[in-house]
């Protein structure tokens, strides 16, 4: 049988842990248009996370860029890609579309704006 | 349209243009620091059992370019970047192969982004026919080491993969390993 290569978690066991940030980047197709001129709806990127320990488990997603009054904010554009496999509390896994969604919450509910946006600043400001 | 291929079934015509395809694409747009022979990007991978795949326009210039190996075999994956499998080990069986080097960037489309070249219906195809010809040699998987740009292609391709493990930056550039399911990609 084929190692599947995935990190078999249930939900809480992904909760409990802290993911860290890796790099962000913007979309170099559209970076220096966009950068000059166009609207910053138009932004769009991506940032990684990982967390602590062996084996790693990574997350990254694409992200768009908006403005809201003064603020520059960031939202979630796509589902998360990962090596995670998702599995119930009796340890049945939960298969890719349902982890796929869990991982969409999951995302959604964790400030990972502000440091991408800190990185996004430092590597192109 | 997309033709596929050991170096002898290509012709050596053929052959040629992907070698500087790929220089023009790897080297000269995305700044990969990469060997060369005579004009040509070429590495210990490219070898006579080495299969490739190549799109071309209707003048037949190359737009796109893929190479599959057998992962019992010396492979990119296996022999340059084994840490990215995340302390697994590497594959190393005849039902996984490695597919490296795809790249759909067509030069001579107006207003195409070497690096927008994920989202291309050229990409896609290529894909799709690169996965088949893995199949059709028996691979079960596909284990890929690329820019993690490549998952947005394999979303929009309706492939299943996932990632064997976290990205290393490399030249500022985060490059990954991801496994890509061969049974369900229709």
């Amino acid at each position: 049988m084929l190692d599947t290569g995935y990190i078999y978690l249930t939900v809480d066991e992904l909760c409990a842990g802290a993911l860290v940030h890796l790099v962000s980047g913007v979309d170099q197709e559209c970076g220096l248009a966009c950068a000059v001129g166009a609207t910053a709806t138009a932004i769009t990127g991506y940032t990684e996370w990982v967390s602590q320990g062996e084996p790693i488990l990574t997350l990254g997603w694409d992200w768009q860029m908006y403005v809201d009054g003064d603020a520059v904010c960031l939202q979630r554009v796509g589902p998360p890609s990962s090596n995670l496999m998702l599995q119930s509390p009796a340890r049945r896994d939960l298969g890719h579309a349902r982890t796929i969604a869990l991982l969409n919450d999951y995302v959604d509910g964790f400030d990972w704006q502000h440091a991408t946006l800190g990185h996004i600043n430092a590597r192109y400001g | 349209m997309v033709i596929a291929g050991s170096p002898k079934v290509l012709t050596h015509d053929i052959y040629r243009k992907v070698g500087q395809y790929r220089q023009r694409v790897f080297i000269e747009t995305l700044g990969w620091d990469l060997q060369t022979r005579d004009g040509m990007e070429l590495d210990q991978f490219d070898r006579p059992d080495t299969l490739y795949m190549v799109s071309q326009d209707d003048h037949g210039a190359v737009n796109g370019c893929a190479r599959l190996l057998p992962t019992h075999q010396p492979y990119l994956l296996g022999e340059v970047f084994p840490e990215l499998m995340n302390g697994q080990p590497v594959p190393c069986s005849p039902d996984v192969w490695e597919l490296s080097r795809f790249a759909a960037v067509d030069f001579n489309a107006r207003g195409g982004s070497a690096l927008a070249q994920f989202s291309s219906g050229i990409a896609v195809q290529l894909l799709r026919q690169a996965i088949a010809c893995a199949a059709q040699h028996g691979a079960r998987r596909l284990i890929t080491v690329s820019p993690i740009g490549i998952e947005r292609l394999l979303r929009h391709t309706g492939v299943h993969a996932h990632r064997a493990g976290p990205p290393m930056i490399i030249d500022g550039h985060p490059i990954f390993a991801c496994w890509i399911d061969v049974d369900d990609a229709g």
